[in-house]
Order: structure tokens, then C-alpha cells, then sequence
């Protein structure tokens, strides 16, 4: 079954120059699939994933999210839509300062208003899952770069979306903690078969995906699969990457 | 770009940043000079009157200097804190530190120059109605509009002064903090929120402690009345730093309450914000508490005048001390009476003076009920239709203020102070009209063979226990309300009383004449001066700490933007949004409100006996209202303001 469809979706915006950020977009991804979408700076992969998590609307085609149009709900209802069905991680956590990890984990279901005995057994639930148990009592400014990650995306689960979207999730963490805040990605998508959309720069963390989509220029470019081994694929997504981007060929003879 | 260009640029082209600090620094100059110009105000140097209200003007003048220090200071210093990155990238830049300060330096004088400049623009427009007002409110005529030469140069430079020493005051803010810290500028991560159980106690102890100094009624003094503000000031900000942040932690406890709707975001936010602005609120509610109780204590007196004015139907009042004089006293009043028509008839008035025994002597004025029912009958009140035994008395009281120490002895039996000799019961005690006799609050009425007893008991020489009266009622005189002070009654009556008390000092008579017109003018007039020094300075303090509060929410927008932004993409409807952030709002707007009536509540009627303010409810209630009015004004603005700005950011 797919999950998202995305059909000739365009996005100009206006102004004294105008920007054409993405131009004929059709994408499908199907339930359960771990998606990347990659590709130079400026290529359209930003708006992209704006227009998915609708919080921008789009100048041409359609977003169908488990086929309704988000953009067809009104303002009250679509602050519902994202808060049920779509999770976000962000590059920079957007976790609030004045509220512990357990409240900030919580704050989505309590914005539903759920009964509170609920929110304690997701709460817990999801806290085990990602291992920080430890930390749930504590403030933001006490936890380090890798567990704020792990917080944000237990609060980004705990409501059960039907969509998980990343933007550059690993962009502010040291390499292992990338590494670990991707693998537990991976392990939810695995075992609870959330979908997930993941935008990102780093091949290590696209390599994590099930199949990578390549943006130049606003337009789809290419896509490669992921086979049995990452490491491959990573090698695979190097090249790609090093082909679209202008200069980068020049370190790919040096990497391969 | 010159250095100069770039600061003017700087301030010119980030104006949103710049223009609360602005307009608030402007709107202070503008208040200053409108006073400076009533201060010296050629119409006004002149009279008595002008002499007193210079006076009161000139301690609202440092009030307010005061006041804009602290205020321009604390703009200041929240605006370079909110700036801070910016001064970190310049400095980053190779920026040295003689160039910041001097960046800043030349942007606080620019604004300052140009906040004297629009403030005394608007100052001029806004004086024309000030002058307008103070004229009518001061009882003076005719104040004409000059051109205050004195006033501009006073205020420009009183206000370059204090630009120039803030400035200058301000660089030392800067100047220790490390370029780190100024790049991580507001961004650094926020500490939870500190409270001592000791320090809450402590807080409370103060507040308790001044209530019962206060307590002490009309045998306050003035060393405890000291105290007591001491006290209530220093409870008041151990109530926001420390007893507020307890109370929000306490109500953070309950899952069930907090993790509800947006509770989360608003109830954790205000901790934070409660104690980063305790010394704002703390400070605003004492400005407005102040404020409260002196609009409190002048309704209070105003109510109090009417009251004495409306409960007196006799206009004028002859207090006989010799006969002898009286024919001649009355022949003069009835000439002046006649020269400009007005039709009266007199009635004559005696009471015997005295104390009653019951526990400690209690003053007492006693009357025969023959003598009361004529007094009551001449002014249209109904009759005392009762016999009174020889042995009882009935204690008559007026409602509005009653008699505390005389109302508990209903059903005693009392006996009155020597020379006098006479025990009776106070058989019983109603509210009635006294008709000014008895100072206007209690008359014990006995029977005429009783009363006429106790006169010929009182010795030949000291016929001061006596008290014999004539009162005129004017009919053409009376009114619903008050009079105005050009009324003819009060023109009349302030004419008879200054012309008899010259006849007291020529020896011509013993008598003394005194009238309700002229006893009203003349506290209302001491009063006005009061009311118009204290109305304006109320009105000065209700609007800069709504700017207060207006300038704090606007050096935080930027941070409620973001997180705004964030929480509205992970599905924060706009509705939510703007409950919990309004609500923010108002509780900062409303809580010093609240507090300040409470405590004007508490504080007027502790004192209302000392002061003889009487009731007090009404008043306070009036005058908080009318502050809680404002507020809700500036509050409905801010946060229309506030809301719209969040609203951009919302997706």
C-alpha cells in the first residue's frame, strides 16, 4: 500500500527573482519503507520535505499522505493532522529548554488532551525502547547532543504516526552518536514499521535507508536501492553524489 | 560607511528593536516637560494656591526623573542583553571594544536626542490640555498657553544629562562579558528556577508582620507606619521571587493538571518567567500599589466631604458664646442674607456635653427630645414619636460612622461625669440624622425634665459644657450632590466666614460663624492640589509599567518565535498557541494589578481609622478598577500586537 504520494508537485517562490525550488515531483512511498531523499545544497530537498510535513503549501500538484490531502484540512485541523499522523526530527532537536525529557516526550499527547495514565504507559513504553529510562527526569541542558536526538524522537513516536520525517537528524552529532541515533531509526522502522522520510547530507545516514532519492536542481534525479550490504550502498550513494555535485568528483577517485 | 553612518544605520534600519526603547524614552520626556511647563508657568508663581501645588509638582517632578532613570536603565541594559549576538559578531570581526562602546554610545545618544525632540513636540500639543485641566481642576481660571522657554531647556537638558551618564553607565555591562557568551547570547540554556523554603517563609513573615503592625488601628505612629511599608515592600518581593515560583512548582506536582492541553508549555514557561521578571512585577506592583492608595485615598476623602456637606441641612451655623452679641450677630447676617434676596429661617439649638462611664469616659452629647424634634422638623426629617422615660435615653447614631465605643452600651446603665449627676439606660440605639450635632456621629436624647435637670446642675462658670447654636436653613440652597466651588452658596458662605472671623479679631462678637459651603471649598480646594499631583503621577506610573511590561515581552519575542515555530510544526494549532502565550501575557499584566488591590485593600482599611477616611470599599474598589481598566487597555494592544507577531511564524 502506498503511504505517500506525491504527484507533480512544484513550488515557485515569488519575489523579485523568482526561485523555482522544485518542479515535478512524483514520488511514492510505500507503508513501512525507510526513504532518504539526498542531493547538493540548494537542490530542493528542504522545500521538499516542507511541502510532505505541510508546513508549506505547494504552487502546483498534490501531497497525498494515506490518501488525504493535508492541504485540503483547515488551519485547527491540520495542527491535528501533523500532531497524530506525522512525527518530525529535527537537525536541531527543537526541544523546549524549560520542560524535562519525560514532558517534552509527552507534550504531543497532552496537546491531544489523552488521558493521563495513557501517556504514562507510552511514555514508558517508548522510553525503554530507546533506552532513556535514565534521563527522563532530567532538563534538556543536562543531556548530551546524542540523547537529545533520542528524546526528540521518542516524541516524535509516542503519538504512533504514520510518518516519520527526519530533516538532517545527524547534522549537529559527533560520528557515533550519527551512528547510534540512525541505527535506533532503523530498529523502529524495522520493528514497528513506521515509515520514515529522512532529508539528509550524510551518506553514512542515507545508507541507513531502504532506497535513496537523489534531487538536482528541483527535479528527481536519480534513485538507487539499498541491496544486502550497507556498506555497498554507501559506496553506491558516494558515487552518486559525487557525480550530481559538481566538484565532488574530483574526491570520489580519492575515496573509492 | 562612516562609523557614524553605520550607527545611525544600525538604528534606523532595525527599527522594531529600537522602537519600544524609543517610544517609552520619548513618552518620558514628554510627561517631564508638561509638569516643568505647569511648574513654571507665570499664572501659576503667583498665589498661595499656586505656591502649594508648585511644591507638590516639584516632588512629582523628582518622582518621575526617578523613575525614567530606572526605566531607560533597565531598557537598556534588556536590550543590549537581547543584542548580544550581534556585538559577538563584530567583535569576532576584530571589533575592538573602544569600537563597540562607542557603537553603542552613539546609538543611545542618537536615540536619546531624538526622543527629547519628539517628546517635547508631543509635550507642547498635550500641555495645551494639560493647562486646560490643571486650571479646572486646581479651581484657577484661565491659564493661558506660553511659550515655556524655561521648561525646554530644563527638560533637554536634564534628560541629555541622563542619556549621556546611562550611556556611559551601560558600557560597563558590556565590557566583562566573553565573546562566547555574547555569541551564545539569549540562546544559552535557561537554570530551572531556585527557592528557599527559608527565604518563602521569610517572605510571608514580612507581609504578616506588617499587617499587624498596621493592625494597631488609630493608635498607629508614624515609626510603625515606616515599618510597616518596610516591611510590606520587602514581603511584596520575596512574594514573587520566592513565594510565586514555590506556588508554581507546588502546582507542578499534579500530572493531572500539568500535563493537560498546553498547562505543559505555559505552566513551566511562567516559572521561568516569574522569576526572571520577580524584580520587574515586584516593582510595578509597588509603583501601582502606590498609586492604588493614594487615587484610594483621595476618593475616600472626596466621598467623606460630600458626605459631611449632604448630611448637614442647616447652611449656616452660629455657635453662641454671648447672648449679648447674638442680636447684633444676627442682624448683620440677616442684612447680608437680604441684600441678595435669599429667603431663610433660623432655629435654636442646645446640648449638654459630657462623658459617659462605661469602662473607660466616653464623650457624649446629650439632647432633649423636644430640642431634637424641632431640629428634626425645621430640616424635614421625620420626628423621634416616642416618650422617653426619665431614666432612659435613646443613643441616635449616624449609619455612614458609627460610634464603636458608644454602640456596645445599649441596655447599660450609665451615669455621666461629674458636676454633672444623672444615671440612666440607654434604653436603645438607632441610626438617624444628627443634623452636624453631636460631631456629626452620636446624640443621646433624653427627656426634657431629665435634660432640663442636668442644665441647672452645670455651674454658673462653666457654662462651656453648654453648647447653644443657631442654624439657618436656606431653602434656595439646597441640592442634590455637591456644590461647585463657583456656587453662590459657597461664594456667599466663604464671604460670611472670612467677614466674621475679621468681627472675632475686632472684638465686635464672641460668636463664631461657620458654614457647610465654605468648610466644604475649603478642604476641596486643599484637596485638588493633592488629587492633581496624585492622579497624574498614578497615571504616569499605570502607563511606563505597561511599557515596562511591553519592553520585556519584546526582548523575548524573538525567543517565543522560535519556539512557537518549533512547536507549530510539530502540530501546535494556532488556537493553543494563543491561549497560552495571551495567558502568559495577562498574568503578567494582571497579577501586580491584583496584587496591588489587595494590598491597597488591606492597607486603606487598616488605616481608615487613623486617617478618618471612613468607608473604604468603595473607593478602593474605584480606584483599582480604574487601574485594572488601563491595564486591561494596554493589555488588549499588547497582546493584539504580540499575537501577531507569533501568528507569522505559526505554519
Amino acid at each position: 500500500m502506498d503511504l505517500l504520494q506525491v504527484r507533480g508537485l512544484g513550488k515557485v517562490y515569488p519575489g523579485k527573482i523568482v526561485t523555482r525550488a522544485l518542479h515535478d515531483i512524483h514520488l511514492t512511498i510505500e507503508q513501512g519503507e525507510f526513504v532518504g531523499i539526498m542531493g547538493p545544497s540548494g537542490s530542493g530537498k528542504t522545500t521538499l520535505l516542507n511541502l510532505v510535513s505541510t508546513i508549506d503549501a505547494p504552487s502546483t500538484g498534490e501531497v497525498l499522505i494515506n490518501g488525504k490531502n493535508p492541504f485540503a484540512l483547515k488551519r485547527k485541523e491540520l495542527a491535528a493532522f501533523r500532531r497524530r499522523e506525522l512525527g518530525f526530527v529535527f537537525q536541531d532537536f527543537n526541544l523546549l529548554d524549560t520542560l524535562t525529557v519525560a514532558e517534552n516526550i509527552v507534550l504531543p499527547l497532552t496537546l491531544d488532551r489523552r488521558p493521563l495514565r495513557e501517556m504514562e504507559k507510552k511514555l514508558e513504553r517508548i522510553a525503554d525502547k530507546l533506552g532513556i529510562r535514565d534521563i527522563l527526569g532530567k532538563r534538556i541542558y543536562e543531556i548530551s547532543g546524542g540523547q537529545r536526538q533520542r528524546a526528540a524522537i521518542a516524541r516524535a513516536m509516542i503519538p504512533g504516526p504514520s510518518l516519520l520525517l527526519a530533516d538532517e537528524p545527524t547534522g549537529s552529532l559527533d560520528s557515533n552518536a550519527s551512528r547510534a541515533v540512525m541505527e535506533l531509526l532503523e530498529g523502529i522502522n524495522r520493528s514497528e514499521g513506521t515509515t520514515m522520510m529522512l532529508v539528509s547530507h550524510d551518506p553514512l545516514a542515507a545508507s541507513y535507508c531502504d532506497r535513496v532519492v537523489f534531487i538536482k536542481d528541483g527535479m528527481l534525479s536519480s534513485e538507487i536501492h539499498r541491496g544486502d550490504s550497507r556498506q555497498a550502498f554507501f559506496q553506491k550513494i558516494i558515487e552518486m553524489l559525487s557525480f550530481l555535485g559538481g566538484n565532488a568528483h574530483e574526491l570520489s577517485s580519492i575515496r573509492v | 560607511m562612516s562609523f557614524l553612518q553605520f550607527a545611525f544605520n544600525n538604528v534606523g534600519r532595525n527599527a522594531r528593536a529600537y522602537i519600544a526603547y524609543f517610544l517609552s524614552s520619548a513618552f518620558m520626556v514628554m510627561i517631564f516637560f508638561t509638569y516643568a511647563m505647569f511648574i513654571f508657568h507665570p499664572g501659576i508663581t503667583g498665589s498661595e494656591m499656586g505656591r502649594m501645588t508648585r511644591v507638590g509638582m516639584q516632588v512629582a517632578e523628582y518622582i518621575i526623573f526617578v523613575f525614567s532613570f530606572l526605566f531607560v536603565l533597565y531598557s537598556i541594559s534588556s536590550f543590549l542583553k537581547a543584542r548580544s549576538k550581534e556585538f559577538g559578531i563584530l567583535t569576532i570581526l576584530g571589533a575592538t571594544s573602544g569600537t563597540i562602546n562607542r557603537l553603542i554610545f552613539l546609538e543611545n545618544m542618537i536615540i536619546g536626542l531624538l526622543s527629547v525632540i519628539v517628546g517635547l513636540a508631543s509635550g507642547m500639543l498635550l500641555s495645551k490640555l494639560f493647562l486646560l485641566l490643571g486650571a479646572s481642576v486646581t479651581g484657577m481660571n484661565g491659564l493661558p498657553f506660553y511659550m515655556p522657554w524655561k521648561a525646554m531647556i530644563f527638560t533637554t537638558v536634564a534628560f541629555l544629562l541622563l542619556f549621556l551618564f546611562l550611556s556611559v553607565f551601560t558600557l560597563i555591562f558590556i565590557r566583562k562579558n566573553r565573546v562566547l557568551e555574547l555569541l551564545s547570547g539569549s540562546s544559552k540554556p535557561k537554570k530551572e528556577p531556585k527557592t528557599s523554603w527559608l527565604l518563602a517563609l521569610l517572605g510571608v513573615g514580612l507581609l504578616a508582620a506588617s499587617v499587624m503592625l498596621l493592625q494597631r488601628g488609630s493608635k498607629i505612629g508614624e515609626k510603625e507606619v515606616m515599618l510597616a511599608a518596610v516591611t510590606g515592600v520587602g514581603g511584596t518581593y520575596f512574594f514573587y521571587t520566592q513565594v510565586a515560583v514555590f506556588l508554581i512548582k507546588v502546582a507542578k506536582r499534579s500530572k493531572r493538571m500539568l500535563w493537560r492541553g498546553t498547562n505543559l508549555i505555559w505552566v513551566s514557561e511562567m516559572a521561568y518567567k516569574i522569576k526572571d521578571n520577580a524584580r520587574m512585577l515586584f516593582m510595578v506592583t509597588v509603583a501601582t500599589s502606590l498609586a492604588c492608595m493614594s487615587v484610594g485615598v483621595i476618593l475616600s476623602i472626596n466621598t467623606q466631604i460630600a458626605k459631611l456637606y449632604a448630611g448637614d441641612p442647616f447652611a449656616i451655623n452660629l455657635s453662641v458664646y454671648n447672648e449679648s452679641d447674638l442680636k447684633k450677630d444676627l442682624g448683620w447676617i440677616e442684612g447680608q442674607l437680604n441684600k441678595e434676596d435669599i429667603p431663610y429661617e433660623t432655629v435654636r439649638t442646645e446640648t449638654i456635653q459630657s462623658s459617659v462611664s462605661g469602662g473607660n469616659w466616653v464623650y457624649v452629647e446629650l439632647a432633649s427630645l423636644t430640642n431634637y424634634n424641632k431640629l428634626a422638623e425645621k430640616a424635614g426629617a421625620a420626628p423621634l414619636d416616642q416618650e422617653i422615660p426619665q431614666d432612659q435615653g435613646v443613643l441616635l447614631y449616624s449609619a455612614d460612622d458609627p460610634p464603636k465605643d458608644l454602640l456596645g452600651l445599649e441596655g447599660e446603665t450609665v451615669s455621666l461625669e461629674s458636676p454633672l449627676s444623672h444615671t440612666f439606660k440607654i434604653s436603645e440605639k438607632r441610626p438617624a440624622r444628627l443634623f452636624g450635632a453631636g460631631g456629626g456621629k452620636s446624640l443621646i436624647v433624653l427627656n426634657d425634665a431629665a435634660y432640663d435637670k442636668l442644665k441647672r446642675q452645670i455651674p454658673e462658670d462653666e457654662s462651656g459644657w453648654l453648647s447653644s447654636d443657631v442654624r439657618f436653613l436656606i431653602k434656595a440652597w439646597d441640592r442634590q450632590g455637591v456644590p461647585s466651588l463657583q456656587d453662590p452658596e459657597v461664594a456667599m458662605t466663604v464671604r460670611l466666614v472670612a467677614e466674621n472671623r475679621e468681627r472675632l479679631d475686632d472684638g465686635e462678637t464672641k460668636n463664631y460663624l461657620s458654614a457647610r459651603g465654605d468648610s466644604y471649598a475649603n478642604t476641596k480646594q486643599g484637596l485638588s492640589m493633592f488629587i492633581f499631583v496624585g492622579v497624574f503621577i498614578a497615571a504616569i506610573f499605570s502607563i511606563s509599567s505597561a511599557s515596562f511590561l511591553y519592553f520585556k515581552l519584546y526582548s523575548e519575542l524573538n525567543q517565543d518565535r522560535r519556539m512557537y515555530h518549533s512547536l507549530s510544526k510539530i502540530g501546535l494549532a494556532d488556537r493553543e498557541m494563543k491561549f497560552a502565550s495571551g495567558l502568559q501575557i495577562a498574568l503578567l499584566f494582571f497579577v501586580p494589578i491584583l496584587i496591588s488591590g489587595i494590598q491597597t485593600m488591606v492597607v486603606l482599611s487598616l488605616l481608615g481609622s487613623a486617617f478618618n477616611l471612613g468607608e473604604v470599599t468603595v473607593p478602593v474598589l474605584v480606584s483599582t478598577g480604574t487601574f485594572l481598566a488601563a491595564q486591561a487597555l494596554y493589555y488588549a494592544v499588547v497582546r493584539s500586537r504580540y499575537m501577531i507577531q507569533l501568528k507569522r511564524v505559526m505554519v
